[in-house]
């Protein structure tokens, strides 16, 4: 798996380029500054107005929002690139014609575009490790928030590379995939929308969260929430998200969207509940996998554009000439 | 070879061996287009072949079709015995496909470009080095193996690619256009490689626009129009085929020329072309007929008490032969 010549090419290609050390810092460094005016406006008296502080939590959910953030809008548009790169350069043919299989072209790409995902992530531990000092953070919350915002990348990866395999040019397919990013990080909010408007109903106890599950954020708000055994309440958007999804169902109703046992949305005796990340795992896994299968078939040749018959009628004409 | 004659089918009569390349009735439309039509023909084991046709022609489509990169909309086609469309993976393995554009990774070596496309055929460790080594030496780019491969002129990167083709020993190669824009030495070293290539036992599928390069190293030559299979040959039977009158320069000794002139007045089977344009001691002519007629004109200048420097038989040359065998139109 790790020996595939196409991983080990653009690993070696990336790391001459000037591009990928440029883009790292020029992220390390808008990260640094969300930080930092984060911890700024916390330790502030503007801050402290809408209650919140500086605690090790407060500041590890909105660590994990900006780098979700960051990481889908710039892993998007460099796997947009991939093979759409390939195609524009005029390899991609030479690659096709190798002794690769599409499968192993599609799995190369996709391993060197996680590996730009990984290293982008892990960059940002040492900001993240500020949180853990400052106390509140469990390790286990910061490897499941990581771990999600590493999934939800590579699910963008992985779909911006099903796109890429169907693109003449990157710049048109870098277009394209942050589009589709707008559409996961707004278009799932803009459903909500239009969902909640359509059943006329605007009760928190009938919010149409499915619209939601697609949503990186709240997936992620999700999953690290589903871990708070106690902390704080301070505000900050991924608790709000938490708590916008989670008291939003009666689970009586057994809806399948409920983290059981907790204390603002208790499920009913009886009830099987999902969690609701689980259910934007899943999705993002059924995602990468018809990716995968899109980008496959994207740079399969020679694609079958036979006449249906014509094969055989010709063949049937030569015979009856002979 | 000899007994080859010229043919639009392009089949050639009864080969020792299976061909390494059969097409018939290969037809590819792009929407209403047809870029190739019913092209028929094969390719021996061991040939150069040279496929000649203006732009449009069909040559890129069918070297695409052949090279599992294009699925044809009908007819049948085999290359080293496996079906490219059904048996892709195999034909891959067969063939070393050189398309008219470089195709190459700017920020690798020239070694790591050949180490790549080599990993990508399973070869690693000490047999890949080797290997690489070896294909820069065939091309003459061991001197290069280190530089950055957007440092090579455009005709050493033509050659990395040929070497890149050959990584896989391929049985096959399919070259389109590799002359293309190519200085006069790089493509002289272009046909050297060819022949060394087909010594070592490749068959070769050729494209080029440059017809004279094509006739110095082909054993055969399809001329494609407008999709279609024009004539299909060895150069010397599209040449009898193409030829029609045979065309020949007699060079005599300074002031000799109007008696020439005059002695060949006197053939009614002989045509003298335009003698104006040769100079005092040239005269060119046409003339019909097998050799002894030839024979038969030589002795009579001679007995006739002409002094001859020189005669010789001007043989049609492939681009004499393709502008005699095409219309101009294009798909």
């Amino acid at each position: 798996m790790i020996s595939n010549p196409i991983f080990e090419r653009e690993l070696k290609e990336r790391a001459r380029t000037v591009r990928m050390p440029v883009v790292l810092s020029i992220f390390l460094l808008l990260f640094g500054c969300a930080v930092w005016i984060i911890v700024a406006s916390l330790t502030s008296d503007a801050g402290r107005v809408f209650g919140a502080t500086l605690t090790g939590r407060n500041l590890f959910h909105w660590i994990l929002f900006f780098l979700l953030l960051f990481v889908s809008f710039i892993t998007a548009p460099y796997a947009s690139g991939m093979i759409a790169g390939e195609r524009e350069r005029q390899t991609l043919h030479l690659v096709q014609m190798s002794g690769m299989t599409p499968r192993q072209i599609v799995t190369g790409k996709i391993m060197a575009s996680l590996a730009w995902v990984t290293l982008l992530v892990v960059a940002t531990l040492p900001f993240a490790a500020i949180s853990v000092i400052l106390g509140g953070v469990t390790w286990t919350e910061m490897v499941v928030g990581y771990a999600m915002v590493l999934f939800c990348a590579a699910t963008f990866s992985t779909l911006c590379i099903g796109l890429s395999s169907r693109m003449k040019r990157s710049s048109g397919a870098a277009v394209l995939s942050i589009m589709l990013v707008l559409v996961f990080w707004v278009g799932t909010w803009a459903v909500f929308g239009l969902a909640v408007w359509a059943q006329d109903d605007f009760s928190p106890q009938v919010r149409p969260t499915w619209a939601l599950t697609l949503n990186p954020l709240v997936g992620t708000a999700s999953a690290i929430q589903g871990r708070d055994q106690g902390g704080t309440d301070e505000p900050n958007v991924m608790r709000a998200l938490f708590f916008f999804v989670h008291t939003s169902k009666d689970p009586s109703l057994g809806f399948p969207f409920a983290l059981p046992g907790q204390g603002a949305n208790p499920p009913a005796p009886g009830t099987r509940t999902v969690p609701f990340w689980v259910w934007t795992a899943g999705w993002y896994l059924l995602l990468d996998l018809l990716a995968f299968r899109w980008a496959v078939v994207g740079v399969t040749t020679p694609r079958a554009t036979f006449v249906a018959g014509g094969r055989r009628r010709r063949r049937g004409q030569l015979e009856e000439a002979s | 070879m000899t007994d080859v004659q010229a043919t639009t089918t392009g089949v050639l009569p009864a080969p020792d061996r299976e061909p390494v390349v059969h097409t018939s009735a290969l037809t590819k439309y792009f929407g209403t287009t047809a870029a190739v039509r019913d092209l028929t023909f094969e390719v021996e084991h061991g040939s150069i072949t040279g496929v000649v046709g203006p732009n449009g022609a069909g040559k890129s489509t069918t070297f695409l079709m052949l090279s599992t990169l294009l699925s044809p909309t009908e007819g049948e086609m085999a290359v080293c015995g496996f079906d490219p469309i059904a048996e892709s993976s195999e034909v891959r393995r067969h063939v070393g496909y050189v398309p008219d554009f470089f195709g190459i990774y700017d920020d690798l070596t020239v070694t790591e470009y050949l180490h790549f496309f080599a990993a990508t055929y399973g070869i690693r460790g000490h047999r890949r080095e080797v290997l690489a080594s070896e294909l820069l030496e065939l091309v003459d780019l061991g001197v290069k193996a280190d530089s950055p491969v957007n440092s090579l002129s455009r005709g050493m990167k033509q050659r990395l690619c040929l070497a890149r083709a050959l990584v896989h020993d391929p049985q096959l190669l399919i070259l389109d256009e590799p002359a293309s824009g190519l200085d006069p030495r790089a493509r002289i070293e272009l046909r050297a490689l060819l022949r060394e290539l087909q010594r070592m036992g490749k068959s070769i599928l050729i494209s080029s626009h440059i017809l004279t390069e094509l006739e110095e190293v082909c054993s055969h030559v399809a001329i494609l129009e407008a999709g279609q299979l024009v004539t299909y040959g060895s150069p010397a039977d599209l040449r009898g085929a193409y030829s029609g009158l045979r065309r020949f320069r007699i060079r005599v000794m300074a002031g000799r020329k109007p008696m020439v002139l005059a002695l060949l007045e006197q053939r009614e089977d002989v045509t003298v072309v335009d003698d104006t344009a040769w100079g005092d001691e040239v005269v060119e002519v046409e003339m019909s007929g097998e050799d002894d007629m030839v024979a038969a004109l030589l002795a009579f200048i001679v007995a006739n008490g002409i002094a001859l420097v020189e005669f010789t038989e001007l043989r049609a040359g492939i681009e004499d032969i393709f502008l005699r065998a095409t219309k101009g139109t294009v798909s």
